[in-house]
């Protein structure tokens, strides 16, 4: 049931133009990244870990929790409009393959993004000169971890886009969560905040920081399974209501 | 005037501020975070500090207002379907300047909000300075221009295009590119040139900053005037675009 | 057998009863017509029905299982719906929309050409769906309905937006439905005709109560001859037949009489004569399905 689900999932995004957003927005940090770091190599290290500082800075902390919540809306959205909840509801599918089809085209939609902001950063680095051999251990920890952050900022933008029917609300939580993000990982709380394991699992703008990673894993899981689990009881205990 | 107030009857119970307050809120809030505790060298020259943050932080976060509130504003038509209704109603124009002059409404309303907290704020912190009318003034009036001029742009994509990641879409590449291209002084020309670069562009306080001695030292700049008119130039021209395209839309 | 049952079924919005302890029988194979002016809560009882919206008290069964979570599932196997405005996906062609529906029911690929058929769309296959008509996307929806040939559909204004053809050809596709694949079909109106035409079982509801329930004939014979007359003293003609046995009720400028026989109609104008009571008009007449509709509900039977 839930191959079928991701199926009608995929059907419903040919002719979207979702994936653009997805290859347009990473560009920029990087190609802006790579300029301000060979710009500023009197101040940094000539090395990927300063290259990659300049990549993520803003982008890990404001645009991408707002991009995520971009593709969580557009996807709910798909059901909010001309009716379709009757659709989704009254065919024989279990919510529960509804919702992780939804969630697992988003984590799809989450690791393309990533992917390509790797290539992106390793292009970048080639591009700028850097002379020291890539770290590919360092890069696919940071690019892991941060997909796995990502994935409870899914589930929880998922989640409210499910009961707020507007496309551009939680694309604003989104944004303000990035921000909280930051504030949380300041004080140390960064750890028990969704948004805020995005940035601190691609190391933005500290390469080196120590991550611990038992609990980060566990809370990444725990955040994902918490609001799959909420959605879920969401759409099976309220009325589809007309328009 | 009936068009306007049938706009604001429409508005009616969705709380179409309420995200975009929360995130001026939001704003302020990180502001404040931003600037506690004070050094003594900071406090003398704080409410110079406060105008030269303000911008990076309209830069990051008032295009993504201004799309919510863009959105909001365009997609109850989209929803309801009623671009057909309307046109046997009203000139499509005239739908076109009530939609702005209601958002147009809430960024006045904001940035005299903004500005009011931003002075409070100097107090609450305790600065000695004593805040530059001049500069507050032309830093309220450029927010204003530049936040309404990217509005403007954000409510012709959002009436243009039913689908509204599209919009939104490009608000965030915008927002990213125009934060970026603030710290890209080599390039003044694609600053002028994207509404999104104007929040840079027209900053007049710099910093003067170097790796020996890292304090601040914060001066004016000399107003880039080209900068404050490209963004007027903007707002006009969004706001004739989107008036034409919605007289020529067809429904 | 009863394909649906509810029981006492409620459900309250706010402080209003939408619907009102609703005892709802669909028999196996009819087509029950669903009769009520708009907002009677036609579309609230369907909607629970098919477990879109949770009844406030009392029980649905479906298939004789209760509708519940459990069996969710295992009943809308077997049931097709249309409810409220048909629903698609704008950007998504007809044919598009159709795969979705045929993937999530795990059914042949040759099903989508087959729907697009039956509901006469092959022509607009390859059209946005968000271009299309009202009734366009109405016989969507349908073939979407329609698809894996359920054993209950449930139509909910199956006809709106439709033109006076597409309304005659929907009709004539619902009433071979039963016969053709043996379907029960349980579809809502609030025009009289058209359930007139369509059903054999109707269920009448007005204002979340059900008035009326039995098969269309059973509607059909409360709509029985009856004789009117006209005399020059009315009040004092229905004191004399009633003396004589016979219930007249004043209706307006006539008496209303069940309708008799002919003999016994002869023995009835010859007592009005013998009283010195003129007979002035004497008429065979025949109350309408909107006059019935009319009582039951207090209001026009289309609105």
């Amino acid at each position: 049931m839930l191959m079928r689900a991701l199926h009608a999932e995929k059907i419903k995004l040919r002719r979207t133009p979702v994936w653009l957003a997805f290859v347009l927005l990473p560009v920029l940090p990087a190609v802006i990244g790579t300029f301000n770091y060979l710009a500023n190599l009197g101040l940094l290290k000539s090395d990927w870990e300063s290259l990659w500082t300049q990549h993520t800075l803003f982008f890990c902390y404001f645009f991408l929790p707002a991009l995520l919540g971009v593709y969580c809306a557009y996807l709910w959205r798909l059901e909010h409009l001309d009716h379709n909840w009757n659709r989704v509801m009254t065919v024989p599918m279990p919510v529960w393959s509804l919702c992780l089809s939804k969630f697992l085209v988003a984590l799809g939609l989450l690791a393309g993004t990533v992917l390509w902001q790797g290539v992106l950063f390793i292009l970048g680095g080639l591009l700028a000169g850097i002379r020291v051999p890539i770290p590919w251990l360092q890069v696919m920890d940071w690019l892991t971890c941060g997909f796995l952050g990502g994935a409870a900022v899914l589930s929880l933008q998922l989640f409210l886009s499910l009961f707020i029917r507007s496309f551009a609300v939680p694309v604003a939580i989104a944004l303000a969560g990035g921000i909280g993000g930051l504030m949380a990982t300041t004080q140390g709380w960064g750890l028990f905040f969704p948004y805020a394991l995005l940035s601190l699992g691609m190391r933005a703008n500290n390469p080196n920081r120590v991550l611990e990673y038992p609990v980060f894993f566990v809370s990444c899981a725990a955040f994902t399974l918490l609001f799959l689990v909420l959605s879920v009881m969401f759409i099976r205990r309220r009325d589809v209501k007309s328009e | 005037m009936n068009t306007f107030s049938t706009e604001w009857f429409k508005a009616k119970r969705r709380k179409l501020y309420l995200a975009p307050a929360a995130l001026l809120v939001i704003q302020l809030f990180w502001l404040f975070w931003a600037l506690r505790d004070p050094d003594p060298e900071v406090i003398a020259q704080g409410y110079l500090l406060i105008l030269y943050n303000a911008p990076l932080i309209n830069g990051i976060m008032m295009p993504t207002i201004m799309a919510v509130l863009a959105s909001r504003l365009a997609d109850v038509e989209h929803k309801g379907q009623t671009f057909k209704l309307l046109n046997t109603l009203q000139r499509p124009s005239s739908l076109y300047w009530a939609k702005a002059g209601c958002g147009a409404t809430y960024i006045l309303s904001f940035c005299l909000i903004q500005i009011t907290m931003l002075l409070l704020m100097g107090r609450v912190l305790g600065y000695t300075d004593s805040p530059d009318l001049w500069a507050y003034g032309l830093y309220f009036a450029q927010t204003l221009v530049i936040s309404l001029e990217i509005f403007l742009l954000q409510l012709d994509l959002s009436l243009g295009v039913r689908n509204q990641a599209f919009s939104l879409g490009v608000g965030l590449c915008g927002s990213m590119a125009g934060l970026f291209l603030m710290f890209m002084p080599q390039w003044p020309l694609l600053r002028l040139l994207t509404p999104w670069g104007h929040f840079g562009a027209t900053m007049f306080v710099g910093n003067m900053w170097s790796a020996e001695t890292p304090v601040i030292s914060l001066y004016y700049m000399p107003v880039d005037w080209v900068g404050c008119f490209m963004a007027l130039v903007g707002l006009v021209l969004f706001a004739v675009v989107g008036r034409t395209l919605l007289a020529r839309k067809e429904v | 057998m009863e394909i649906i049952q509810t029981q006492n079924l409620c459900k309250r919005y706010g402080n209003a009863m939408r619907v009102n302890r609703l005892n709802l029988k669909v028999p196996e194979g009819s087509i029950y017509g669903f009769l009520g002016p708009n907002g009677a809560g036609k579309s609230t009882t369907l909607k629970m029905i098919l477990g879109l919206a949770h009844p406030t008290s009392g029980k649905i069964q479906v298939f004789s299982k209760p509708m519940d979570a459990h069996n969710r599932l295992s009943i809308l196997k077997k049931v097709g719906s249309l409810i409220e405005s048909p629903s698609y996906y704008a950007h998504l062609t007809g044919a598009e929309n159709l795969e979705i529906v045929r993937n999530l029911r795990g059914l042949p690929a040759s099903q989508v050409d087959e729907a697009l058929r039956l509901v006469r769309l092959e022509e607009q296959r390859d059209k946005p769906a968000g271009h299309y008509s009202l009734g366009m996307k109405q016989r969507l929806g349908l073939a979407a309905a329609l698809m894996g040939r359920p054993k209950l559909l449930i139509l909910d204004e199956p006809t709106n937006g439709l033109d006076p053809s597409g309304i005659q050809e929907m009709r004539e596709l619902i009433k071979s439905l039963p016969a053709q694949f043996g379907m029960t079909v349980l579809v809502s109106s609030h025009l009289l005709g058209e359930i007139d035409q369509m059903a054999d079982h109707v269920g009448i509801i007005h204002q979340g109560e059900l008035v009326f329930q039995d098969s269309l004939q059973a509607l059909h014979t409360h709509s029985r001859h009856h004789l009117a007359l006209r005399t020059t003293d009315n009040r004092a003609a229905m004191g004399i037949l009633k003396g004589a046995g016979l219930s007249a009720r004043p209706d307006g400028e006539f008496l209303q009489l069940d309708k008799l026989s002919d003999r016994d109609t002869a023995a009835a104008a010859r007592l009005l004569v013998e009283n010195q009571i003129g007979l002035l008009r004497i008429e065979e007449r025949q109350k309408s399905l909107e006059d019935i509709f009319l009582e039951l509900t207090g209001k026009a039977a289309s609105l």
